[in-house]
């Protein structure tokens, strides 16, 4: 395994009564994307809002680069880009005001100021903006400054909390090239709540369910849990359930509407192959069959179980 | 600090690029403006009738209707306005998450945020001087020293004020909210001076509590080292809340850990305060040219005298029309009134003590029992009512008779007493020529007027005409020679005694029953034996006093003065103060008039071994001796060329000699009514100046030891240079062209960005 920039070992937090998150051990490799999977309300902005010092832990600990972000906050901080949910900007001030302000925060040296503006206002594509106010920005483009500010004083870990969240299609494949782009040479954790983004652009996963972990790995173990495994068809001649139960590797039918059957199976999607020759052999005139991937939903739940057998 | 510096900035930027700095800024330049144009206009076209002024500078820009606390009065509306959104603009548009997860501390966000609301004010305090250099050139020797105390005390109150904005501004992210919060704690900080009055140890922390009292002292020309640590307490302490506040926002403890933390930095501060209040700890600054602020130097000098602490004892009869002063609603202000002295006098104790007894002067004139009025009195004005003593428990702790059972403070030192009243003028408490003469009544003894009695002669404690009281024995009159540091004694015959040598004078006021043969050898033997004294007689009975003023080598003539007039009766003689009497330290301006109805003249004997000073003098041309008696009412009398001859008269002389080491010292009147009640508040007469002519006259008997003089040098700042067109333009540019140039600058600024 490569080395690691972050770790974050037992974090649990709560804010009045109930914990946030429980028990959230991973750690970021000094490369690479990763996706860290929850859905709304599951704690993966408290993960992020702890690992950047913007809140702190009621329990476990979050290193930087083996600095204690709690214990030592400025010198960890100095290591980290953060984007939050909303981006933090200064809707009064010009792309070039703010950035510069954001970088004195960060501690770039007065001579070295305007090298990161440019370097960060380049990668994020806002150069031409720069004399733009923020709030006459469109969304797209005030998320690239979010970004840009995050990356202004080249940090080895950058975190971005739902950073394509509120963008049209365009905006959002722009952003996550961007991304792409930026985890070139460092660590970026991303959060989101939505599955395809997390297959699009992260190396690494880390799935959050109701403030606890249940599933950690790279991005190809996690596309072996998420195989399809039913397959929605639309006939004319509506078979019985029997006849469709007799085909290999079917277990299961499901009559959804007069026409449309759910059918559940237990091998390959090379499944369909066998569907479509048994429709042709008893004429039961398919019109459509389509494999249904997982919902997210059900892949939490499908995890969490397996979570629960691993650790009875 | 440079991370703080750079948040300073960038606050600073946002806030001039939204119009609220801009709007602020330019209502708070044109309220400024007219606000000083309209107090100098006043005062020029007050001059251009011909009015004259003192103290231009501390009547204009000091002082309850002054510039200074009209700026006070409205600064608490500018601050809310400009912190509100410091703190809850970041924490709701989560802007808050980029200075967090920077490498920058909580304290490095905060200070950086005040620094800029700091920088802010500092613009106020540019237009403030904007409004004095408007003074600098209206008003001739404008106080510059001063006006810059009194700028530097309302930086400081609106710092303060930032303060606490900054603190209300994190604990919402409304930013109406904060604005209109923050408006609420500055009433709860005003209004908190008027809490818990009645309760000693609520009332020292309500009052320390309450802030804009607290500028007051700058604006009237007074730097305290107190006043200062309280304006860096209050800062410090809403700086510290609101860092706390960050981080607590943070962390996790429990809450009780929090409260405990917030319950220690109040605590801590109210120890700091708390030490900070004790004079003793104190210093000061007074900003006036002339440091009106200060006792003046001699009573400096005198204070230095005093080797143990001087406790003053208030004793207030709850039916008296001052007693609501001793009231601990009213203890505050009380001890306000003693704080130039408690200012060099740390250990100045002062306690109250509350009675009931019969006095005339009382506002209950119901048909009550003393017993009734008295329980009415205590539950109206909030005394402790186990505190009140009755008639027979005050008697056993002092005899309050002589001071007819009112309102007097008995200022005692080394088992010596001196007593101090309230009056009935405009400012009503003893001040420092009284205050000073009894303490210095305390430390050396008093100059006792001894006041013979026994054969009808001008009495001091009735309100007749003919009387001697006001001049010398009204407990409640400032003038009062009582209030001055003088004690009085009847004087009566004592066959085996002769006449005290110890009085500072012998005042002999006609007499209307002659004096035996015994009784005149007493009198001549005071003479002969060194003693002073005040002798005044009245024409017909010259036979009365002339055997004794012959000891002294004068003696009254026969007759009686009439002098011309239009407008006064023939018998009122209008005498001047002789140039020789100014030697003798007789400070009367030389156009006065010293009214004397039926005055006698002086005539001076070849055999004398005193030396005879004129003091009074006729007029030569108007003044005429007239032989024989005569009613004016009934007696047409009137100038006879033939017969009366035109000349100046001595009317009052001055007369001292060496005798065993000492000065002796006499001063006779043509007219024992000089020094009379009617004399003293006669008011037909201009620049009639009896009661400073008697007081003169009694300074000199006492070698100008009392009265004290508390005056100061006059001030210099006494005109407006420029006329009303002048001042027409200037107010022209403050109110108009200033805010409009602004306007102008922040509207391009505004618009410009608009548009980016």
């Amino acid at each position: 395994m490569e080395e690691s920039i972050a770790k974050i070992q037992n974090l649990s937090h709560r804010y009045s009564k109930d914990w946030a998150i429980r028990n959230i051990n991973f750690e970021i490799k000094n490369r690479g994307i990763l996706g860290l999977l929850g859905s709304n309300g599951a704690g993966k902005s408290t993960t992020m809002n702890i690992l950047c010092g913007v809140i702190n832990q009621t329990e476990g600990i979050a290193l930087i680069d083996g600095i204690d972000i709690r214990e030592n906050p400025v010198e960890a901080k100095k290591l980290i880009g953060f984007l939050p949910q909303k981006a933090p900007l200064h809707f009064e001030l010009t792309v070039d005001e703010y950035l510069t302000h954001c970088a004195y925060m960060r501690s770039i040296p007065k001579e070295k100021v305007k090298e990161a503006l440019e370097i960060a206002k380049e990668k994020c594509g806002i150069t031409h903006f720069s004399k733009r106010v923020l709030k006459n920005l469109s969304g797209g483009y005030q998320q690239r400054v979010g970004l840009a500010q995050a990356i202004i004083h080249n940090p080895k870990l950058v975190v971005l909390d739902e950073p394509t969240n509120g963008l049209d299609p365009n905006q959002i494949i722009e952003v996550r090239r961007l991304i792409k782009n930026i985890a070139e040479d460092r660590a970026v954790i991303l959060s989101t709540h939505i599955l395809s983004e997390v297959q699009a652009t992260c190396h690494d996963i880390v799935m959050i369910e109701h403030g606890e972990m249940v599933f950690q790995d790279s991005i190809q173990a996690f596309n072996n849990y998420i195989k399809p495994n039913t397959v929605l068809i639309h006939v004319e001649k509506v078979p019985s359930k029997d006849e469709l139960l007799a085909i290999h590797g079917i277990v299961d039918a499901d009559f959804v509407t007069q026409n449309s059957i759910r059918l559940t199976f237990n091998t390959g999607p090379e499944i369909t192959k066998s569907i479509i020759q048994h429709s042709i052999e008893k004429g039961w005139d398919l019109t459509e069959i389509q494999l249904e991937k997982s919902s997210l939903d059900a892949i939490f739940a499908q995890l969490s179980k397996k979570k629960k057998y691993a650790n009875p | 600090m440079k991370k703080i510096l750079r948040i300073a900035r960038i606050e600073l930027s946002i806030l001039f690029y939204s119009p609220i700095a801009w709007l602020m800024l330019i209502i708070f330049i044109i309220q400024c403006g007219i606000g000083i144009s309209d107090l100098i206009e006043a005062k020029e076209a007050s001059q251009q009738m011909g009015n004259k002024f003192t103290g231009l500078t501390m009547d204009i820009y000091g002082g309850g209707r002054g510039f200074f606390n009209m700026v006070k009065n409205n600064l608490y509306l500018y601050i809310p306005l400009l912190t509100m959104g410091l703190m809850s603009r970041e924490l709701s548009s989560g802007s808050i998450k980029l200075l967090q997860s920077s490498p920058i501390t909580n304290r490095q966000i905060i200070l950086g945020k005040y620094l800029a609301i700091v920088g802010y004010c500092f613009l106020l305090v540019i237009v403030m001087i904007a409004a004095v250099g408007i003074g600098l050139i209206a008003i001739e020797n404008l106080d510059i020293t001063f006006t810059f105390g009194a700028i530097l005390g309302l930086f400081f109150l609106a710092c303060a004020y930032a303060a606490i904005g900054l603190f209300m501004s994190s604990l919402t992210t409304y930013q109406v909210v904060a604005a209109i919060s923050t408006l609420a704690v500055f009433a709860a900080l005003n209004f908190m001076s008027s809490v818990g009055q009645s309760i000693e140890f609520v009332r020292d922390i309500t009052y320390w509590l309450a802030m804009s009292s607290r500028v007051d002292n700058f604006i009237i020309g007074l730097i305290s080292s107190k006043d200062v640590i309280y304006f860096l307490l209050i800062i410090s302490t809403f700086l510290v809340l609101t860092i706390m506040r960050l981080n607590a926002a943070k962390s996790t403890a429990r809450p009780v850990i929090k409260n405990l933390k917030y319950t220690a930095v109040i605590v801590t501060v109210l120890i700091i305060g708390y030490l900070s209040s004790l004079t003793s700890f104190t210093g000061y600054y007074d900003t006036t040219r002339f440091k009106t602020r200060t006792l003046t130097p001699k009573t400096q000098a005198l204070l230095k005298q005093l080797k143990e602490p001087v406790k003053i004892t208030v004793y207030a009869n709850v039916l008296n029309s001052f007693a609501h002063l001793a009231s601990p609603r009213f203890r505050i202000f009380d001890l306000k009134q003693f704080d130039d002295y408690t200012r060099f006098l740390p250990n100045l104790e002062i306690t109250y003590q509350p009675y009931y007894n019969y006095t005339l002067d009382q506002r209950d004139n119901t048909d009550k029992t003393l017993e009734e009025r008295a329980k009415r009195a205590i539950t109206a004005y909030g005394f402790d009512f186990d505190n009140v003593l009755s008639p027979n428990e005050i008697n056993k702790i002092i005899d309050l008779t002589p001071e007819l059972n009112g309102f007097v403070r008995v200022l005692s030192y080394q088992g010596k007493t001196a007593n101090l009243h309230m009056f009935f003028d405009n400012i009503g408490y003893p001040k420092e020529s009284e205050i000073s003469a009894a303490v210095k009544n305390v430390l050396y003894g008093a100059p006792v007027i001894g006041i013979l009695t026994g054969n009808y002669e001008r009495g001091i404690d009735k309100r007749g005409d003919k009387e001697y009281k006001t001049l010398l024995n009204e407990l409640n009159v400032r003038s009062s020679l009582i209030n001055q540091g003088f004690n009085l004694k009847n004087i009566a015959f004592d066959s085996n005694k002769p006449l005290p040598l110890d009085l500072t004078v012998l005042v002999v006021a006609d007499p209307i029953e002659a004096y035996s043969a015994e009784q005149m050898q007493q009198l001549k033997s005071y003479i002969q034996q060194g003693g002073n004294i005040l002798i005044a007689g009245e024409p017909y009975k010259q036979a009365l006093l002339n055997p004794l003023l012959q000891e002294v080598g004068i003696e009254y003539t026969s007759g009686m003065l009439l002098e011309e007039s239009e407008d006064y009766n023939k018998d009122l003689i209008q005498a001047k103060i002789t140039p020789e009497a100014k030697a003798l330290g007789f400070n009367i301006k030389e156009k006065s008039v010293i009214t004397m109805p039926n005055s006698m003249a002086i005539k001076i004997l070849d055999s004398t071994n005193f030396t005879i000073t004129p003091l009074l003098t006729t007029n030569p041309s108007t003044v005429w001796n007239q032989e024989g008696r005569f009613n004016l009412k009934v007696d047409s009398v009137s100038f006879d060329p033939m017969r009366h001859q035109k000349k100046k008269a001595t009317v009052g002389v001055a007369l001292s000699r060496e005798l065993n080491g000492s000065t002796q010292k006499v001063i006779v009147l043509g007219d024992a009514d000089v020094l009379s009640n009617k004399e003293i508040s006669r008011s037909n007469v201009t620049q009639q100046e009896n009661y400073n002519f008697a007081v003169a006259s009694f300074k000199w008997f006492t070698d100008g030891a009392y009265p004290i003089d508390a005056t100061r040098t006059n001030p210099i700042d006494n005109k407006i240079t420029m006329n009303a067109a002048q001042l027409g333009t200037t107010k022209l540019i403050f109110i108009g062209l200033f805010p409009l140039s602004l306007a102008l600058i922040g509207a391009i600024i505004l618009i410009k960005r608009k548009r980016q």
